[in-house]
């Protein structure tokens, strides 16, 4: 019996909740160490009651069992780009009249300012509106249908608005046959989804519908699909985190799509335009990486009995996440979360808008925030040092399942991403998912100043160990 | 007196790096002093008192560091200041790695294969978790918390005991796993005895009489109040009585426990067969035909025990003081007729249980918190009656305080009450010594001893007042101190918790009012 | 959203609320004062000594904590320029780091009211303070190295400033309580600079003193006074970094590790000295790791004001 070996090892101790026996059982000359303890679940009855349920050994053994299937789906995935298209022509259930938008659901009334700011401009961009004084009546008239992106197979990056015309990501997961659709990069800082809206922001999405998009369409038509995954792991050895550094992710994505564009039907001038656009913005494959994941963790979502996060997603309002044993669009919301980082000069912390966007998808599948410590670059954007970089990667092994063997980070030996988020780890240590994002100026009409971290709030994952236990225990 | 200093202009460096620069200047070969601080108007003037302020450094300003060395008889100055100037570039190692702190007992199990027991003292209702949790992580477990329901400690027990490892508690407050003592505990020698304890204070006494008579400890477990009840069934015990029994390092085993459940009992000295060592059984008030049966060497009281361990395991001829009868006659000459009750006040239910059990052995009536009889039991609010023995750490005195053990206010307050009742012959208390404990508990009751004995001298009474030290010359603040401290102050003090209940046994037997 | 070259910029977690408006009041550019590894002090243009502090250390008066965990990988030199405005501060030498304001939590510093405690809690607070810091302390300060330290390790300098330090602050506390406003300045000058360190133990003991002196109710706001006299006319007694901490606390300002001490101090309700020590164990563990003896000294100030409250209510 390992009594036995107890007595014959030296004792070393791991001291929970009185810090007051360390010091004695250290002069005596052990090891010994005190946790940094926090009650689990913050102390809350309900949610230590629904972690309980959901580790008798029975009910654990099931979850085990489903969060494997779920982050093999996630792992296993291979979205590939196939095309490109009008949202009205590909994307499920939209319609003229539909606006998709980031996040949890939401009524145009409770919409926050960028978010407000991007709806007005895409009713304008639509001929839906005349002008933006106009939109905000059509906006509340009841006559537009809002939904969100997640529920439509979509992403969408910041204020995630997209309507009928706009030219879409056409990504299907070959393994698993799902697809996945997310909007074109509009490059800048002034722009629709930050929530900017005048005529230079109208002006670009007319030309991106009527010359990016199409050009785009006909490309991939020429060049056939692109392996996402293969190039995801490929920008992230070369030092991207893919949510917010996108250096070498577009850069790729441009070295594959290049020859085909070439050879699209359009004039010289046209092409020019648009290799120009492409080079504006290294965020150009930013939507890309996220209609990457969604393809991957649509097919993990709906799996009975797993607790693995398959969305996590903000409205500017509200974070809302979906987990793969609540099927279908079971959204657990909490308050939407300041972003802290450095701003573009000229703004104030008081002038942010608060989270916003379904770009929370990347580190939900595990880069983003969560492969930090291959994107060391990243910190002169988001603050903080390389050693908080690597530590944030660390830190989300502690909530996550498993490491994705396709997707590695060489400076940590070639570890995988942290994968597959658990509800319960995230409880049981009290470390929130870190997100790398954006930051939206409040008001509608101004857009991006500056890039920070965020965390979701705790009361989403609390909501969902609750009804996770409800539903399995 | 010659001296070299090197002056740096409007350098700073932080106060361990001077620190460190001042122990290497005087380290130097050929230095008799260095003095390194700020150049400051004071300490300049220290220097000048000492005929040490050169002009050079008379110039420093305030934010100078100055350097001052006195070389000694051989020393060459020359040959001093590189060396010096070389301490002031030399960068002090940063603090290195910072210590990595963990969150949960899976991270940090993870991190630290080694890592083979967890101390859980949290809320009790968290602490079943977090146990389970070091359980699972292959770590044995001793669990300071108490509030843990029964069913709880009876599924902990099981996974365990499935694992073979320990799992002490909940409410186990003392344990010494390879002679590091956990918790509550004392410092005490190692050596060939094992014990497995269901009582924190009983085990306390009995590793101290052990240690007082020459003899060691090699493993000390708890299991815990509650292991020996019918529900619990003794799983910890029988798992502890097996750990030791392989454990080479032990030779004999003693059992401390107050009585258990009948049928536990019956398991437990089941066991004794099987160990293959002698087992002394000390179940207080317990009875010797079974143990006696069962192939135990039976232990009438706590020093008993300690007696028998000591003199299984190499010192066969120990042996303990016995009551000093002089001593009782000059207590019982200077009490008055109606003295004839004695209160007990006790931080140690096992040093409280025993004594109350001397003298309910003799028939007498004894009212305390902790009676078995629900005739005589005394609540906390009650004011004392007759005999009466009262444990400062059940739980319906610790209620939301801190043990007595830490906190001795409550006891100090009944001990200036029960000065003031004519009926009063002698104030028995116990003061423990050890990890965990008051840092002082001597020192911080005296001035109440005092005042007790000030009230009933006032009313033209002699006011007796016995105490026990349990403690080790190992421990800090160390027994002989205490122990004499309390003597200064007029307390009579005992040898062992034994010897107090024959004490209070003695006083009452004889008759207190001779 | 671009990535392109941008320069060293370090955020910051918080920074004293009084910092704000004299940047924004006073812009232009000051110095390197000194370089520590989780330290960096610049000289403003107002003349005021402001600590760049590594994030892990408390906050504290003239102190922005920026989100580094050390500096001793910044190229920063004392005597380096530095440009100050209300948004950021800049060290202006290639690849050194600005250090942006924006965002930072503003800190206050709180104050404990003393108006309405009896003696009798002045006493039982000092009586368990001084158990603590006699069990927790640093000696080597203003608290003695024990009697056969001594003979081992002193040696005349450090004798001589450990003798000063002793009548020193005995001179002072007789002088408060004989309430003798030109004693309390002469002995208050016999400290102030006395003791090798960066912040000398003297000047830490009257740190803590006046700290205490200058919370409301205090009935040491005399001796305050004139302390705070002689300290603003003396500020060349001493180094600007200890003279700087000093004028703080003469207007109750202090590291957030002693405020909060002092704030459990009086806050906590305890039932019994035993339990009170219990309390306080860890914000004076927390304290006393400031500098190498300087958070013992700081409590040692603060334990003779405390007995000098006693005293003074006492009599009343």
């Amino acid at each position: 019996m390992s009594m036995s070996k107890l007595f014959d090892s030296e004792l070393n101790v791991i001291n929970v909740g009185l810090a007051m026996f360390e010091e004695d059982i250290a002069a005596q000359g052990a090891k010994v160490r005190t946790l940094d303890w926090t009650p689990p679940g913050g102390g809350k009855p309900k949610v230590i009651a629904a972690l309980d349920k959901l580790e008798r050994p029975e009910l654990a053994e099931k979850i085990g069992a489903a969060n494997a299937e779920a982050a093999d789906r996630i792992m296993s995935a291979k979205p590939m780009l196939v095309g490109f298209g009008r949202a009205i022509d590909v994307v499920p259930g939209m319609t003229a009249t539909t606006i998709l938008h980031a996040g949890p659901p939401i009524t145009w009334e409770r919409m926050s300012g960028p978010m407000k700011g991007a709806v007005t401009g895409a009713l304008v961009f639509e001929g839906l509106a005349a002008d933006l004084v106009e939109a905000e009546d059509v906006a509340a008239s009841g006559k537009i249908t809002f939904s969100p992106c997640h529920e439509h197979d979509c992403v969408g990056s910041m204020a995630g608005v997209t309507s009928a015309s706009m030219y879409m990501h056409v990504v299907h997961n070959e393994t698993h046959g799902n697809y996945a659709y997310t909007n074109l990069s509009e490059q800048m800082a002034k722009i629709l989804r930050m929530g900017a809206n005048d005529q230079s922001v109208i002006d670009r999405l007319v030309w991106m519908r009527d010359v990016l998009g199409p050009m785009l369409k006909e490309a991939m038509e020429i060049g056939g699909a692109i392996d996402l995954r293969l190039m995801l792991a490929q920008a992230l050895h070369m030092g991207d985190e893919a949510h917010n550094r996108n250096v070498a992710g577009t850069v790729l994505l441009f070295q594959a799509l290049a020859p085909a564009l070439l050879q699209t039907s359009f004039g010289t001038e046209q092409k020019k335009e648009v290799f120009d656009f492409i080079a504006s913005s290294d965020y150009f494959s930013g939507p890309t990486w996220m209609a990457t994941a969604k393809a991957a963790l649509d097919a993990a979502h709906g799996i009975e009995g797993s607790t693995i996060v398959t969305t996590m997603a903000r409205n500017g309002v509200e974070f809302g996440i979906r987990v793969s044993g609540l099927p279908g669009n079971h959204w657990l919301t909490g308050p939407a979360q300041k972003v802290i980082g450095p701003m573009f000069a000229g703004y104030k912390p008081e002038d942010s808008g608060l989270d916003i966007g379904d770009s929370a998808i990347t580190e939900t599948y595990g880069f983003g925030g969560f492969a930090m410590a291959a994107a060391p670059a990243i910190v002169a954007l988001v603050g903080g040092t390389v050693e908080d970089a690597v530590a944030y990667t660390h830190a989300m092994a502690e909530i996550t399942t498993t490491e994705n063997r396709n997707i590695t980070i060489p400076s940590l030996g070639f570890q995988g991403l942290p994968t597959a988020i658990d509800v319960r780890k995230v409880l049981d240590t009290g470390i929130l998912p870190v997100i790398n994002t954006a930051i939206a100026h409040k008001d509608a009409g101004i857009g991006m100043i500056g890039a920070g971290i965020t965390h979701p709030p705790v009361e989403a994952f609390e909501k969902a160990i609750i009804a996770l236990a409800d539903k399995l225990a | 007196m010659s001296v070299t200093a090197v002056i740096k202009k409007n350098s700073y460096f932080d106060s361990v790096s001077l620190m460190s620069i001042s122990t290497k200047a005087n380290g130097i070969d050929g230095v008799e002093q260095a003095f390194v601080a700020m150049a400051t108007e004071m300490n300049k003037g220290v220097l000048k008192n000492l005929g040490l302020l050169t002009p050079e450094l008379a110039e420093a300003g305030n934010g100078d560091l100055m350097i001052v060395v006195v070389p000694s008889g051989g020393g060459n100055a020359d040959a001093i200041v590189p060396q010096i100037e070389e301490l002031l570039t030399r960068r002090a190692p940063s603090g290195g790695a910072a210590e990595i702190s963990y969150r949960t007992i899976a991270a940090a199990a993870h991190a630290d294969a080694g890592a083979n027991l967890a101390i859980i003292a949290v809320n009790g209702a968290y602490a079943g978790r977090e146990a389970r949790k070091a359980l699972e992580n292959g770590m044995s477990v001793m669990m300071f918390s108490d509030n843990v329901p029964v069913e709880e400690e009876i599924a902990l027990k099981a996974l365990a005991h499935e694992q073979g490892l320990l799992m002490m508690g909940p409410d186990c407050g003392t344990a010494i796993i390879n002679n590091v003592a956990l918790c509550f505990g004392n410092a005490v020698r190692p050596g060939p005895v094992g014990i497995v304890a269901a009582s924190g204070t009983g085990s306390q006494e009995v590793s101290v009489r052990i240690h007082a008579l020459g003899g060691g400890v090699s493993q000390l477990i708890g299991t815990g109040g509650r292991d020996l009840s019918a529900e619990v069934g003794g799983v910890m015990m029988i798992d502890g009585i097996r750990a030791l029994a392989a454990d080479p390092k032990t030779e004999a085993i003693v059992l401390v426990s107050k009585p258990p459940a009948p049928e536990v009992e019956k398991k437990v000295l089941a066991e004794i067969a099987d160990a293959g060592k002698p087992v002394v059984v000390y179940f207080i008030g317990g009875s010797e035909e079974a143990v006696t049966a069962a192939g135990g060497h039976f232990a009438a009281s706590s020093l008993d025990a300690a007696l028998a361990a000591v003199r299984l395991t190499g010192s066969p001829s120990a042996t303990a003081l016995a009551v000093d009868a002089a001593r009782i006659e000059s207590v019982r000459a200077r009490l008055s007729p109606e003295q004839t009750n004695i209160r007990g006040l006790f931080c140690g239910g096992t040093l409280c249980d025993e004594s109350m059990y001397a003298l309910l052995d003799d028939g007498e009536e004894v009212w305390s918190n902790i009676q078995k009889n629900p005739e005589f039991v005394l609540g906390a609010g009650n004011p004392s009656t007759g005999h009466t023995f009262l444990d400062f750490g059940d739980d319906e005195f610790t209620n939301g305080r801190p043990h007595p053990m830490i906190d001795p206010s409550l006891r100090l307050a009944r001990l200036v009450e029960e000065a003031k009742d004519p009926s009063v012959a002698a104030i028995i208390m116990d003061f423990v010594l050890g990890f965990g404990a008051h840092e002082d508990p001597v020192g911080v009751t005296l001035p109440a001893i005092t005042e007790a004995k000030k009230i009933a001298a006032d009313a033209g009474r002699h006011l007796e007042i016995v105490a026990y030290v349990l403690g080790t010359d190992l421990d800090t603040p160390g027994l002989a101190a205490q122990t004499a401290a309390l003597e200064r102050a007029g307390v009579i003090v005992t040898s062992s918790s034994t010897e107090t209940g024959e004490f209070a046994r003695a006083l009452v037997r004889e008759g207190i009012k001779a | 959203m671009k990535t392109s070259a941008r320069p060293n910029r370090i955020p910051s977690v918080s920074l004293d609320s009084v910092l704000l408006p004299a940047l924004r009041e006073n812009p232009g550019t000051g110095k390197v004062h000194s370089v520590f590894d989780r330290v960096i002090n610049v000289l403003a243009p107002c003349g005021q000594l402001v600590a760049l502090a590594a994030q892990q250390l408390d906050d504290a008066p003239w102190t922005i904590r920026a989100e580094v965990r050390d500096w001793s990988r910044e190229d920063v030199q004392a005597g380096d320029p530095v440009a100050f405005g209300a948004q950021q501060i800049r060290f202006e030498s290639p690849d050194a780091p600005t250090v942006l304001l924006s965002g930072a939590r503003e800190w206050f510093a709180k104050k404990v009211s003393l108006e309405h405690l009896a003696a009798e809690e002045f006493q039982m607070r000092g009586h368990v303070l001084a158990g603590l810091l006699d069990e927790l302390g640093i000696r080597g300060g203003i608290l003695e190295e024990s009697a056969q330290k001594e003979s081992a390790h002193a040696n005349a300098f450090e004798e001589q400033i450990a003798a000063g330090l002793r009548n020193g602050c005995e001179a002072l506390v007789a002088a408060i309580r004989a309430n003798q406003p030109d004693h309390i300045g002469e002995t208050a000058l016999q400290l102030l600079g006395l003791g090798p360190g960066l912040t000398p133990a003297g000047d830490d003991f009257l740190s803590g003193l006046t700290l205490l002196a200058a919370q409301p109710g205090s009935r040491l706001g005399g001796a305050r006074e004139v302390i705070s006299a002689v300290v603003g006319q003396y500020s060349d007694r001493t180094t600007l970094l200890s003279w700087t901490t000093l004028r703080e606390s003469l207007d109750g300002r202090a590291r957030e590790s002693v405020l909060e001490l002092l704030s459990q101090l009086f806050r906590q309700r305890a039932e019994s000295p035993a339990e009170l020590a219990r309390h306080l164990r860890a914000p004076v563990n927390r304290a006393l790791r400031i500098g190498h003896t300087s958070g013992t000294d700081i409590l040692s100030g603060l334990l003779a004001g405390l007995r000098l409250e006693t005293e003074l209510r006492g009599s009343m």
